[in-house]
């Protein structure tokens, strides 16, 4: 059998690389056959350049090429199939994502099943598939793939997105993987994006449009952390709440002193006893509570602030951090689409708590006492605001823990004063 | 001569049943001995060949082998495990086929006087 000369080979390979053929797994195998056909023609005794036009003859115009898009067309189904699927998640994630965010202003439930969902979407299948369909995509071109710079971006991408869907939900360790995505965006994929940038002659336009964006949401992000309250200036809210929780004690040391003090006189009513020891255990219970929710705030507002309270549940106001988070408040109090805010119950108490001291008391004094504990009218006479939140929704933590402990003052106040009122009415 | 349009569906058992004849065979090859066992009649063409032994590749059915001759490369598929296991079946299932059209296209005489 003839066998083809190098030369001869090389010609017939650049006729086939001129019909468009740039898959090398089909070149050499194309070749073979294209071959295999000019020395058959050959064997019949026709010289190559008659035997190469004999076999073209028989060939389709475009063949080649066909060849190839037939090829990748049966071999790459599912990577077609991802790329449609990326297509229509990346759709889909963020309209969900903007549509969640509405519900959320709104407080329309849904809105967190939405949130969590479209970020769950974009960060754990989007993310990863647009990766491995432009590593391929890269691969295919022939070009190297900068390896460092996909699975640093994958890694802050997801983490950040995490972080934004557990803070979102309130779940612990937000804060970390935020910060966490931030430093590997700034320290590690921002430097690979801008020498990517300027190694790349062919995309430059993309690349920098790419980079120019990462570095615009991170310098946002940055921002919107500077813009947090001075510190100083939350200092300043410190002493009131602590000035308050002074007080209270003091009132609360002065009542147990007047009930130890008079027992042995109003013990005699059996009446006024039990009125008076009610009384007592229902300021306490009522104190209790709202202990209780200021201790919930600040552990929302930093899981540190734990470490704030003492073992007998008092709380070192100096030790506080995030004393400007305002999310605690609103989720302790107000709630999100899963939880109900413990805010309308809190009123409730107070309320109670406010019928049951007025009951004790004469006309006289009740008004006084309504008028301590009042939660009709709201803040500086917003009328379509309630009391709650006028004084609660949207307000920073440590201006949540001044209103809560002003609230346990005034009922140790209303205690001592029904007291004092109960008591000068002894025989 | 058989249309191309006849020979679309069938080109992977075709291959395979090569495959399972032969052993070892490369693109050319098969094109020739279709043409050899078919007295000319059917006539496969490379880009109908090339494109159904790369999707038997990447389904894992056929392995290639690459072996230098002279100054060139040439690709030689076998069939792997689970290809025999498929060819036979893509086989039976052909003949199956075949004897169905059969039934449809030449009616045996009708044994129903009427």
């Amino acid at each position: 059998m003839a066998l083809l000369s190098e030369k001869e080979i090389h010609f017939l390979g650049t006729e086939i690389e001129r019909g468009g053929l740039t898959y090398t797994e089909l070149q050499q195998e194309l070749l073979d056959h294209l071959c295999c056909d000019v020395e058959a023609k050959m064997e019949e005794g026709l010289a190559f350049v008659k035997a190469l036009e004999k076999v073209k003859g028989r060939m389709e115009p475009d063949c080649i090429r066909q060849i190839q898009e037939d090829t990748l067309l049966l071999i790459n189904k599912k990577y077609r199939l991802m790329k449609k699927f990326m297509f229509i998640l990346g759709m889909i994630a963020p309209s969900m994502l903007i549509i969640g965010t509405i519900f959320k202003i709104q407080h329309w439930p849904g809105a967190g099943v939405m949130i969590v969902l479209s970020l769950f979407l974009l960060g754990a299948i989007y993310l990863p598939v647009f990766v491995s369909v432009k590593i391929r995509d890269t691969r295919k071109q022939g070009k190297p793939v900068n390896k460092p710079m996909y699975i640093f971006g994958l890694i802050a991408g997801i983490v950040f997105i995490a972080g934004a869907m557990f803070k979102l939900q309130h779940w612990p360790g937000a804060g970390v993987m935020i910060t966490l995505s931030g430093i590997v965006t700034v320290a590690i994929f921002i430097p690979i994006l801008v020498i990517q940038a300027i190694r790349e002659k062919e995309n430059q336009v993309q690349n920098f449009t790419v980079l120019i964006f990462v570095l615009s949401f991170t310098a946002i992000a940055f921002m919107m952390v500077a813009l947090r309250p001075s510190q100083y200036i939350m200092d300043s809210f410190i002493s009131p709440a602590i000035e308050n929780i002074k007080m209270e004690r003091i009132i609360e040391e002065n009542n147990d002193v007047f009930i130890d003090r008079f027992s042995p006189l109003y013990s005699e009513s059996k009446v006024l006893a039990e009125k008076i020891n009610n009384l007592s255990k229902r300021t306490d219970d009522l104190d209790d509570y709202i202990s209780d929710i200021i201790r919930t705030i600040i552990v929302e507002a930093n899981i540190n602030n734990q470490e704030a309270i003492g073992e007998d549940g008092s709380i070192e106001i100096f030790d506080l951090v995030r004393l400007d988070n305002y999310s605690s408040v609103d989720y302790i109090l107000f709630g999100d689409d899963e939880n109900k805010g413990a805010g309308d119950e809190l009123q409730k108490v107070i309320e109670d708590y406010r019928e049951l001291a007025m009951a004790a008391v004469g006309p006289d004094f009740s008004h006084k006492i309504e008028k301590a504990l009042e939660t009709n009218s709201s803040f500086h006479g917003e009328m379509n605001r309630s009391w709650l939140e006028s004084y609660f929704y949207h307000q920073p933590m440590i201006g949540a823990v001044i209103q809560l402990t002003d609230i346990q003052l005034k009922i140790r106040i209303v205690e001592g004063e029904v007291l004092s009122y109960l008591i000068c009415k002894l025989p | 001569m058989i249309s191309n349009e006849l020979l679309k569906g069938t080109l992977k058992t075709i291959v395979l049943r090569l495959l399972e004849e032969n052993g070892r065979m490369y693109g050319y090859e098969m094109t020739k001995e279709v043409e050899k066992l078919t007295d000319g009649k059917v006539k496969i063409t490379w880009g109908g060949l090339y494109p159904t032994l790369h999707k038997l590749e990447a389904d894992h059915l056929i392995v290639a082998e690459e072996v230098n001759i002279g100054k060139r490369v040439r690709k030689y598929y076998t069939l792997t495990e689970s290809g025999n296991n498929t060819a036979k079946e893509k086989v039976q299932e052909f003949i199956d086929f075949v004897a169905i059209m059969g039934q449809i296209l030449n009616p045996k005489p009708s044994l129903n006087i009427g």
